[in-house]
C-alpha cells in the first residue's frame, strides 16, 4: 500500500496533537483536583463574577483580601441560575466549595435542614458579627428552629417605578395610588400607544407580582399561612386574584405579558416603550439616567377594602448571602477571615456605592450614583409592605409556581382558573 | 438529469431553508455587537455600530480563553480515545463471522436506546464513586463511551467494504493482523473515520449538562458550554455579552467543520455511510 | 435491532449482494483480531450499560432529593408515576411531537435530499449549509428561537408588517403553540442534517434506475417516490429510527430552555419530565422510572418502525 501524502499528514498531526494535549490533560488534572482539598485554599462559590449587578465590586474586594492575606488561596466558582443545582451534586460527592453565595429560595430552603450547610449562629455570635446585621434580615435568616441559614448580606427594595415623563404625554397627572386610577391611566397610556404595566410574565418577576397583587387584601400572617399551604381559597386571597384578574383584562399588563421574561420587561422600561414596571434595587439601578431623571418610585395601588392602607412594595433580606458548607467548617479560620473582611464597613459601603445595592447590613452610606435606588430607600413608611413568598413557598412547588404564572397573565384565563393553576402547582409537595 | 422549468419550485424551498439555517448565524453575529436595548427592541436589526467590547467583556468575565483551551483538550483527548477504542473494535467485528461478533454488534446497538437525561445522574454517581469527579477526566473517558454505538456502527459498514482480496495479498507478504488494520483497513476508512471525528467533535465540543455537573464551576476545568451560561444572570443578562461568547465559541467549530466536511461529503456522497 | 446495522437490501436485486464475510472465511479464515473489539466493549458496559442498569436500580428506590436520606420503595415509583396525571399530559405530548416531527423531518428530508442528489445549481453550498444545526449547540439554538417567538419577537414584527397583526400571539407561553414551538426547532434542526444522509445514499443509486424511468415517461415525483424510494427503504427505516430516538431522548434540552414545560403541563415531555423530576423537583425515585418507561417506549418505537419499513421480499 503506498500512503498518500495526505494520509501522512493526518497521521502526523494526530499523533501531534495526541502527544501535546494528553501529557497537559492528565498531569494538570491531578494538580488541580487535589486544590479542592488544599487546606490553604478558601473556595468560594457564587453567582457574582461575571455580569450580574454587583460583579465588578465583588472582583475587587477579592482582589483586596487577597493582598491582605497573601498565605491564603481564593478561588471563585462562578454558575448562574444553576448554582443550587451544582452545588447540591458537589455536596453529594463531598466535594463542595467552602462558602456558597446564593438567595434564600427554592432548593436553598431545605439546605441547613439536610445539612448540606451549616447552622451558623454560633459563628455570628462568636465572630461578634451579629449587631452588624439588621434585625429584619436575621429574622428572614432564622429558620423555624432558629438556627440562621447563612449570613445574610445582600437585601432589596422591590417598589414600582413610574415613568413621569410618558405619564404626562399620556395626560395622566398623578401617580395612580387606586386600581381605578392605574385602569384609567392604562387607557390613556394604550392609547399614546405606550405599554402600561411592564412584567416577566412568564419568569420570576411575573410570579412576584402575582404574588403582591394578590396580597392586597391578605395580612401578613394570612399571607404566609397561603404561601406556606398553597391554600388559596380564602376569602382574602380569593379577593387578590380577582382583583389581579380585573386588572389583568383591564389592560394594565404590557400586550402578551405572559410571554415576556425579565429582561424583555426591563428593556421595555428602560426604552421607554412601557411607563411602568415593579422593579428591584439591581434593576433601578440599571435605568439609565435620562429615564430615571423622569421617574419616580411608588407602590403598587389598592384596591377598596384592602387589607393595607397605603401602596404596597416588597423588601426583602434575603438575596444573596453566605453559606457556610461541611467542607467549610473544617477550613473555620480562613471562612472567619473572609466574612469578616465581607462584613467590614467600607467594603459594604463600596457595594452601595459602586453597584447600587441594597444590603442587609447596617451602614449609613447612601447611593449617590444610583437615584432611584436611593428613592427608594427613603421611601419608608410611605408605603406598606407585602411578604415576598420565597421563604415559605416549599422548595417542590417554587418551580411549578413559575410555571403558573404566565397561564395567570394570560387574558381571559377567569379567576377560577388561575386559582386553580396556583393550587395545582403545590400538588406535588 | 436535466432539471426544467418545474423545478423551480423546489429550488425556492430548498434554497429557503438554507436561509432559515442562516437565521442563527445572522442573529448571532448582529446581536454581538448590540446593547441590550438594541436586542429587545429590534432583535433581528442591523447593528449601529461595530465595537468589539461586547467580545472582549464575555472573554475576560468568564474566562473563555482556559475554557476554549479545556474544551480543546476535553474534546481533542476524547475523539483520540474514541479512535483508538472504536477502530479496533470495528476492524475486528467487521472480519469476524462468529456468533459472538453478532451478539458484540447488537450490544453497542443498544447504546442508541439509552436515555441521555435519565442516566445523567448514575453517571454523575459513577463519576463520584471513582473520585473524578469535578475532573475533566471523567469527561475524557466517558464521552467515548457515549461515542461507542455510533461510530462503531458506521466504522464497521466502511471495513467491510474493503475487498478481502487485499487483505489476503498482505497476509501473504507475512503482514501481521496489526499491520493489516493499519496498512490495509485504516487508509481506505479515512473518508469514515473522517465523519465519525466531525460527528463526534460537534457532540463532544457542544455538550453541557453532563460536563455541567460532573466538571463543576471551577475556571480551570470547566469547558466552554459551561462557562458561557456563566453569563447569564437571572438578575438580567447582557445579550450582546452572551451572544458574543457564543460567536467566540462557534469559531473553532466552524474551523473544524469546513476542514474536515469536504472528507466527510465525500465519504457520504461515495455511499459508504450505510449505518 | 439488527436494521441498525443491516447493509441496504434494495440493491441486492441490481448488483451482487454486498459482500458477505461468510464466503470469505471459507476460503481464506480471517485470523486474530477478535479481541480487539474487547477494550471498547468494556469501555462501553462501565460508562453506558452501567448507568442503564443503575437507572432501574434508582427507580426501585425512594430518593426524595439529592441531599435526602434513601430508601426502598419497589415499584411505588411507578405506581405515583402512573397515577400522576402529569406524566399522562407528558405522554401525550411526546406522542403529538412523535407523531407531528417525525413524519414531516423524514419525508421533507428525503425531497431535499433527493433535491441535492440531483445536483442542481449550487448544491456544493447548500449542502455545506444543511449541516448548520449540528454545529450550534443546544442553548445557542434556544436563543435564537427565543428571539424569534418572543412577544417583541420575529415573528411577530413579520406578521405585524404585513397587516396580520391580529395573528401575533406569545408563542412560547401559549398553551396550545408551545408544543408546537418545540416540534418546529425539532423539525428545523432535524431535516437538514437528515437531508445530508439521504443526499449521500441517493447518490449510490444507479444513474441508470432515474434514466430508464424517465424514459418510460415518469416524472420526478414519480421517480422519487416510486423508483429511489423502494431502494433506500430500508436505510430510510435507519434514519427514521435514529431521529425517533433522538427526538425522543433528546427534546428535554429545549423544553428546559424554552418554555420549562409550560404554560401548565402544555409542552412537558417525557424526557423533560426525568429532567425535572431529578433536577427541579428533586424526586429521583420518580424521574428514573420515567427513565425507565423511556426506555421501554425506545424499544418499542424501534420494533415497531423497523416492521414498517421491513422490505417485502
Amino acid at each position: 500500500m503506498r500512503s498518500p501524502l495526505t494520509r501522512r499528514g493526518f497521521l502526523a498531526a494526530g499523533s501531534g496533537l495526541a502527544a501535546a494535549t494528553a501529557l497537559p490533560a492528565l498531569s494538570g488534572c491531578s494538580a488541580l483536583a487535589a486544590a479542592d482539598s488544599d487546606p490553604d485554599t478558601l473556595v468560594v462559590h457564587s453567582q457574582l463574577g461575571t455580569t450580574a449587578p454587583g460583579s465588578p465590586t465583588y472582583l475587587a474586594a477579592l482582589k483586596r483580601f487577597r493582598e491582605e492575606n497573601p498565605g491564603l488561596e481564593v478561588r471563585n466558582l462562578v454558575n448562574g441560575d444553576d448554582l443550587a443545582q451544582v452545588y447540591e451534586t458537589s455536596r453529594l460527592a463531598r466535594k463542595e466549595a467552602d462558602v456558597v453565595m446564593v438567595n434564600l429560595y427554592d432548593k436553598t430552603l431545605a439546605w441547613t435542614d439536610v445539612g448540606a450547610t451549616v447552622d451558623v449562629k454560633e459563628y455570628l455570635d462568636g465572630w461578634g458579627l451579629r449587631a452588624r446585621v439588621r434585625p429584619e434580615a436575621l429574622t428572614a435568616w432564622t429558620d423555624g428552629e432558629g438556627r440562621v441559614r447563612a449570613f445574610p448580606y445582600f437585601a432589596t427594595n422591590w417598589p414600582v417605578a413610574y415613568n413621569r415623563e410618558l405619564l404626562d404625554r399620556a395626560g395622566v397627572d398623578t401617580i395612580p395610588t387606586t386600581g381605578d386610577e392605574l385602569i384609567a391611566a392604562a387607557r390613556r397610556l394604550r392609547a399614546k400607544g405606550i405599554a402600561p404595566v411592564t412584567v416577566g410574565g412568564n419568569d420570576w418577576t411575573g410570579q412576584k407580582l402575582l404574588a403582591q397583587i394578590i396580597q392586597t387584601f391578605l395580612s401578613e400572617d394570612e399571607a404566609r399561612h397561603v404561601y406556606t399551604t398553597g391554600d388559596f381559597g380564602g376569602r382574602g386571597a380569593k379577593e387578590g386574584i380577582d382583583y389581579f384578574v380585573a386588572l389583568r383584562d383591564a389592560g394594565v399588563f404590557a400586550d402578551k405579558a405572559q410571554g415576556l421574561i425579565s429582561d424583555s420587561m426591563t428593556t421595555q422600561f428602560n426604552t421607554r416603550s412601557a411607563a411602568i414596571v415593579s422593579q428591584m434595587s439591581s434593576g433601578l439601578a440599571k435605568v439609565p439616567e435620562e429615564v430615571a431623571r423622569h421617574t419616580e418610585v411608588g407602590g403598587w395601588p389598592l384596591a377598596p377594602g384592602a387589607a393595607h392602607d397605603k401602596p404596597t412594595i416588597l423588601r426583602t433580606y434575603t438575596l444573596i448571602g453566605f453559606w457556610i458548607s461541611p467542607n467549610g467548617r473544617k477550613k473555620i479560620e480562613h471562612v472567619e477571615r473572609f466574612l469578616r473582611f465581607m462584613y467590614r464597613p467600607e467594603t459594604v459601603s463600596r457595594f452601595i456605592e459602586e453597584s447600587g445595592r441594597d444590603m442587609a447590613l447596617r451602614s449609613d452610606t447612601v447611593s449617590t450614583g444610583f437615584p432611584l435606588v436611593a428613592a427608594a430607600q427613603r421611601l419608608g413608611d410611605d408605603v406598606s409592605q407585602v411578604l415576598l413568598p420565597d421563604v415559605y413557598v416549599p422548595p417542590a412547588a417554587s418551580q411549578p409556581l413559575i410555571t403558573a404564572t404566565s397561564t395567570s397573565f394570560t387574558r381571559g384565563t377567569s379567576a377560577a382558573k388561575v386559582r386553580a393553576t396556583l393550587e395545582a402547582a403545590y400538588r406535588s409537595v | 438529469m436535466k432539471l426544467g422549468k418545474r423545478w423551480l419550485p423546489a429550488h425556492l424551498l430548498a434554497w429557503l431553508y438554507a436561509v432559515l439555517l442562516l437565521v442563527p448565524l445572522y442573529y448571532f453575529l448582529a446581536s454581538a455587537f448590540k446593547s441590550n436595548d438594541e436586542i429587545f427592541a429590534h432583535p433581528f436589526a442591523l447593528p449601529a455600530s461595530l465595537g468589539l467590547g461586547n467580545f472582549s467583556t464575555a472573554f475576560t468575565s468568564a474566562d473563555l480563553g482556559l475554557a476554549v483551551v479545556n474544551s480543546a483538550l476535553v474534546t481533542g483527548v476524547a475523539l483520540l480515545l474514541t479512535l483508538v477504542l472504536a477502530v479496533p473494535a470495528a476492524f475486528a467485528l467487521a472480519r469476524s463471522t462468529g456468533r459472538a461478533a453478532a451478539v458484540v454488534e447488537q450490544v453497542f446497538s443498544l447504546g442508541f436506546l439509552i436515555p441521555t437525561f435519565a442516566a445523567l445522574f448514575p453517571t454523575f454517581l459513577l463519576a463520584a464513586a471513582t473520585g473524578l469527579f469535578h475532573t475533566r477526566t471523567f469527561m475524557v473517558l466517558f464521552l467515548p463511551a457515549t461515542a461507542m454505538p455510533l461510530s462503531v456502527v458506521i466504522l464497521v459498514q466502511f471495513m467491510r467494504t474493503v475487498p478481502r482480496e487485499m487483505e489476503e495479498a498482505a497476509r501473504l507478504d507475512g503482514a501481521s493482523t496489526y499491520a493489516v488494520l493499519r496498512h490495509v483497513y485504516a487508509p481506505m476508512c479515512l473518508p469514515g473515520i473522517a465523519t465519525v471525528l466531525l460527528l463526534n467533535f460537534l457532540t463532544f465540543w457542544n455538550e453541557y449538562l453532563y460536563s455541567l455537573v460532573i466538571i463543576g464551576p471551577d475556571p480551570a476545568q470547566r469547558t466552554v458550554q459551561v462557562a458561557l451560561p456563566t453569563l447569564k444572570a437571572i438578575t438580567g443578562t447582557d445579550y450582546g455579552v452572551l451572544t458574543a461568547g457564543t460567536v467566540l465559541t462557534l469559531v473553532p467549530v466552524w474551523v473544524v467543520y469546513t476542514v474536515l466536511q469536504r472528507r466527510m461529503q465525500q465519504a457520504l456522497i461515495s455511499g459508504a455511510v450505510k449505518m | 435491532m439488527t436494521t441498525l446495522t443491516s447493509t441496504p437490501g434494495g440493491t441486492a436485486s441490481r448488483r451482487p449482494a454486498p459482500p458477505s464475510p461468510a464466503p470469505a472465511a471459507r476460503t481464506s479464515p480471517r485470523q486474530g483480531g477478535t479481541i480487539l473489539a474487547v477494550p471498547a466493549l468494556v469501555w462501553y458496559l462501565v460508562f453506558m450499560v452501567g448507568p442503564l442498569l443503575a437507572i432501574f436500580v434508582i427507580a426501585a428506590l425512594r430518593w426524595p432529593g439529592m441531599l435526602q436520606p434513601v430508601s426502598y420503595a419497589g415499584p411505588d415509583n411507578f405506581r405515583t408515576v402512573f397515577g400522576d396525571p402529569a406524566f399522562w399530559d407528558a405522554v401525550r405530548n411526546t406522542a403529538v411531537q412523535l407523531a407531528v416531527a417525525l413524519p414531516i423531518m423524514i419525508v421533507c428530508a428525503y425531497m431535499l435530499g433527493y433535491y441535492v442528489a440531483q445536483r442542481p445549481p449550487g448544491h456544493r453550498v447548500l449542502r455545506y449549509l444543511l449541516f448548520i444545526p449540528g454545529l450550534i449547540s443546544t442553548p445557542a439554538k434556544a436563543m435564537v428561537f427565543y428571539a424569534a417567538l418572543s412577544p417583541d419577537g420575529l415573528v411577530n414584527g413579520a406578521l405585524e408588517s404585513v397587516g396580520l397583526g391580529s395573528l401575533t400571539d406569545a408563542w412560547l407561553a401559549s398553551p396550545s403553540t408551545a408544543l408546537a414551538c418545540l416540534i418546529a426547532l425539532d423539525v428545523w434542526s432535524g431535516i437538514g442534517f437528515t437531508a445530508v444522509l439521504f443526499a449521500a445514499r441517493l447518490g449510490s443509486v444507479p444513474a441508470e434506475l432515474g434514466e430508464a424511468a424517465q424514459l418510460d415517461g415518469a416524472g420526478h415525483w414519480s421517480t422519487m417516490w416510486r423508483v429511489h424510494f423502494p431502494v433506500i427503504r430500508d436505510y430510510v427505516g435507519v434514519v427514521t429510527m435514529l431521529q425517533f430516538l433522538w427526538t425522543l431522548f433528546g427534546s428535554a434540552q429545549h423544553v428546559l430552555l424554552l418554555t420549562q414545560g409550560g404554560p401548565g403541563t402544555s409542552s412537558t415531555t417525557l424526557s423533560f419530565l426525568v429532567y425535572q423530576k431529578a433536577f427541579i423537583a428533586a424526586d429521583l425515585g420518580y424521574s428514573q422510572s420515567v427513565g425507565v418507561v423511556l426506555f421501554l417506549a425506545g424499544l418499542a418505537g424501534l420494533l415497531a418502525i423497523r416492521r414498517v419499513f421491513r422490505q417485502n421480499y
